[in-house]
């Protein structure tokens, strides 16, 4: 593509690959953060996602300041830190400095999350006990943000199309991105804000939406009287009813029926306008227990759209953190061979159950604030009796309570099992429950303990001969993965 | 602290003691009597009797002397039955959560799903900020979409935008507007002068609730935390 490039002069191009001037503008900040409408906040605490470019420089250039910018970084603040990783909101400030604070917040962070080898999947609804079906945000048929163009006209009711959307969920609403908002993430403000800006301007769109939509019910309704009394003359024969040849009349009728008829008025309005599924399935309230008998429920509009509760991402549902495709892969171990689960990640207890609110703990897995899981596990033991005390052996020590004892606060080893992005661009990542074994296999690997070792040991110890010598044991069955089968020898004569 | 008993110490007087020591306390096996002769200043033969006893080297404070033997001789009852070892167990329990909650309060951050923190976070000053009381800095009115003149019966939004004198916050607290708080002005005005809102202090039904919720090692600090 050199041909197509336009020659530069030697000091444009100096310019061009210059950090100063490649350096690309912030993105927005987190939509829907409410924290600056409350009162109690810190501008300084590490934001959901970065905003700015992270840059680094080789050691060389660090110890003179040289970052690449108009004017070199401060010696003291910027070589301390064992990572050089620096964030600059201005290059040149109005006070003629460069406005720069350390990146490593979000840079190890994403280092970490890497490090954990995770997937990102559609949300699983949040109802569903245990081990949901993931399915990756990178599927075809999931990965995909605009409908084919024959998708958006408008279906006639009572059509075939119009009944398989009813009975197995719309194809549209799996995309990842709307046109429109997302009408049950919006506060009153934003949703009066948003009537008044950008719906209130396309009234007579709407109306013309909707003759053509009365039209191809009359022309589907007349096709099908048509062949019901003939079937010797085709259908497609007759030129269909155009909407211009709508009287204002009719129109008035059918939007009269429409207002009687308030889901399939949403339906319409929600395909005119490109809105985001909202639930109704996922309220809080107490019908919810009623299951099939919950009133509106054979309305349930947005069945298969897995963003319909918690709202469509606002990036890529990867948030271009992970690529890979599915967890379905085994971990090797050097000794124990192939593992049943992934490796276990150690996280920290940021809040304990039981502290000054009686809330649910927060567990901290790579710098991403996790919620326990929420079904039955071993996470969700309460027990709190009288004689526990704080840190006791018995459930997970400072999950219940903070425990001042543990040095560098309470961890625990945790299975993390998927990780997908919500409506306000925040990773939520999604835990199991604890496998112990996993657990201990991964301390041993990072030297917290030495099971390994300690059972060389124990059986390389002589042993009392619990059995008279004369006797010996055969047994007709091989044991499948030991050490000597695969011709490791035995070693001190125990099959790990 | 085991409760000081004056009547014990009249039995150091001189007049006294010759009294109680011709009576039958040389002799008694009864705690409280031995304390007695433990500690009253000692004529010969009563030293002679004491030679054998390492207690008497202590101090001849007749409240020190109570308190010990009130220790040991409780001491035997709280732990030794199966019922005192639980409550013991239970008292320790309870110091226990106490010190977690106290540390808990330190830290006022409530975490949600998806946040992210790095070591900076998790530090006392990051704690130390999010415990502070601050302005708020969206104006609350166009994000919910309030109509405040319509809200003047509504006391605790009134009493939001008062201090407990009954004054207007002013703008740079409540983060409105100049129109939005205009608007929340006349309603305080509105409301103040219709008398559904006192206009010297809080809503007295406001107070009720607010004095159990929060105790003072709970309440937010900072420039504004005082008023709330």
């Amino acid at each position: 593509m050199a041909s197509t490039q336009r020659a530069v002069s030697p000091g444009a191009a100096l310019l061009r690959s210059s950090r100063l001037f490649s350096m690309p503008a912030p993105i927005a900040p987190p939509p829907g953060d409410m924290s600056q409408a409350t009162k109690h906040k810190s501008e300084t605490a590490t934001a959901a996602f970065p905003t700015h470019l992270t840059v680094t420089t080789p050691s060389t250039s660090r110890m003179v300041g040289d970052w690449g910018f108009k004017r070199p970084l401060p010696l003291k603040t910027t070589t301390k830190s064992t990572f050089p990783l620096v964030r600059v909101k201005k290059v040149d400030s109005i006070e003629h400095v460069t406005d720069f604070q350390s990146a490593s917040d979000h840079t190890i962070t994403l280092e970490k999350f890497r490090e954990m080898n995770l997937s990102f999947s559609v949300p699983a609804p949040k109802d569903r006990q245990g081990n949901p079906t993931l399915i990756s945000v990178f599927e075809e048929s999931r990965d995909f943000t605009t409908p084919a163009p024959s998708n958006l006209l408008a279906t006639p009711k009572g059509s075939a199309s119009a009944r398989a959307i009813k009975n197995d969920g719309d194809p549209l609403s799996l995309r990842w991105k709307f046109r429109g908002p997302w009408l049950a993430g919006m506060t009153d403000g934003e949703f009066d804000r948003y009537i008044a800006k950008s719906v209130r301007a396309r009234r007579s769109e709407f109306r013309q939406f909707l003759r053509e939509r009365l039209a191809a019910e009359k022309t589907a309704d007349r096709n099908s009287s048509i062949s019901e009394q003939d079937a010797s003359t085709p259908a497609h024969a007759i030129p269909p009813v155009k909407a211009d040849s709508i009287t204002e009349e009719e129109l008035l009728e059918y939007t009269r029926g429409l207002r009687g008829d308030r889901h399939e008025l949403f339906n319409l309005v929600s395909r005119f306008l490109d809105l985001a599924p909202v639930s109704n399935a996922d309220s809080h309230l107490a019908p919810n227990m009623l299951g099939h008998m919950i009133p509106d429920k054979a309305y349930d509009l947005y069945r298969d759209s897995p963003y319909a509760s918690e709202g469509p991402p606002i990036t890529h549902p990867s948030a271009g953190l992970s690529y890979l495709r599915t967890q379905a892969f085994m971990e090797n171990h050097p000794i124990y061979g192939p593992q049943k689960s992934h490796a276990s990640v150690k996280a920290r207890i940021v809040t304990p159950r039981f502290g000054v609110t009686n809330q649910n703990p927060k567990i901290g897995v790579g710098g991403f604030i996790a919620n326990i899981p929420s079904h039955e596990t071993q996470f969700s033991s309460k027990r709190r009796h009288a004689v526990s005390a704080v840190g006791s052996n018995d459930g997970i020590p400072g999950l219940n309570d903070f425990d001042p004892s543990q040095e560098g606060g309470a961890k625990v080893y945790v299975q993390v099992q998927t990780a997908n992005v919500d409506a306000t661009g925040k990773v939520q990542i999604r835990l199991s429950d604890r496998d112990l074994e996993t657990d201990i296999v991964q301390k041993e690997l990072v030297g917290e303990c030495d099971t390994f070792g300690g059972a060389v040991k124990e059986a390389a110890q002589p042993k009392p001969r619990s059995q008279p010598s004369g006797e010996r044991r055969y047994t007709s069955n091989r044991t499948f993965g030991s050490a000597p089968n695969y011709g490791l020898g035995n070693l001190g004569g125990r099959d790990f | 602290m085991p409760p000081r008993i004056p009547f014990l110490s009249a039995f150091k007087q001189p007049a006294s003691t010759s009294f109680f020591r011709s009576q039958a306390c040389q002799f008694s096996q009864q705690a409280p009597l031995q304390a007695i002769r433990q500690n009253v200043p000692s004529s010969p033969a009563s030293s002679m009797l004491n030679l054998n006893d390492s207690s008497s080297k202590r101090g001849g404070n007749a409240t020190e002397g109570v308190s010990d033997l009130f220790e040991n001789f409780t001491a035997k009852r709280r732990t030794q039955t199966p019922e005192g070892e639980r409550r013991v167990q239970v008292l320790g329990d309870l110091k226990g959560k106490n010190v977690s909650e106290d540390y808990m309060r330190q830290m006022p951050r409530r975490w949600r799903e998806g946040e992210l923190y790095a070591p900076h976070d998790l530090s006392e000053v990051e704690a130390a900020k999010w415990r502070k009381m601050t302005s708020v800095q969206r104006d609350l009115v166009d994000l919910l979409g309030l109509r405040p003149l319509d809200m003047y019966s509504n006391f605790s939004v009134v009493s939001e935008y008062m201090t407990p004198h009954g004054r207007i916050r002013k703008r740079m607290q409540t983060g409105l507007t100049p129109k939005n708080q205009r608007k929340i002005a006349k309603m305080v005005r509105r409301s103040v002068a219709l008398g559904i809102h006192p206009s010297v202090h809080r809503h007295p039904e406001l107070l009720m609730r607010s004095g159990h919720m929060t105790p003072q090692q709970s309440q937010a600090v900072g420039k504004w935390g005082h008023f709330v």
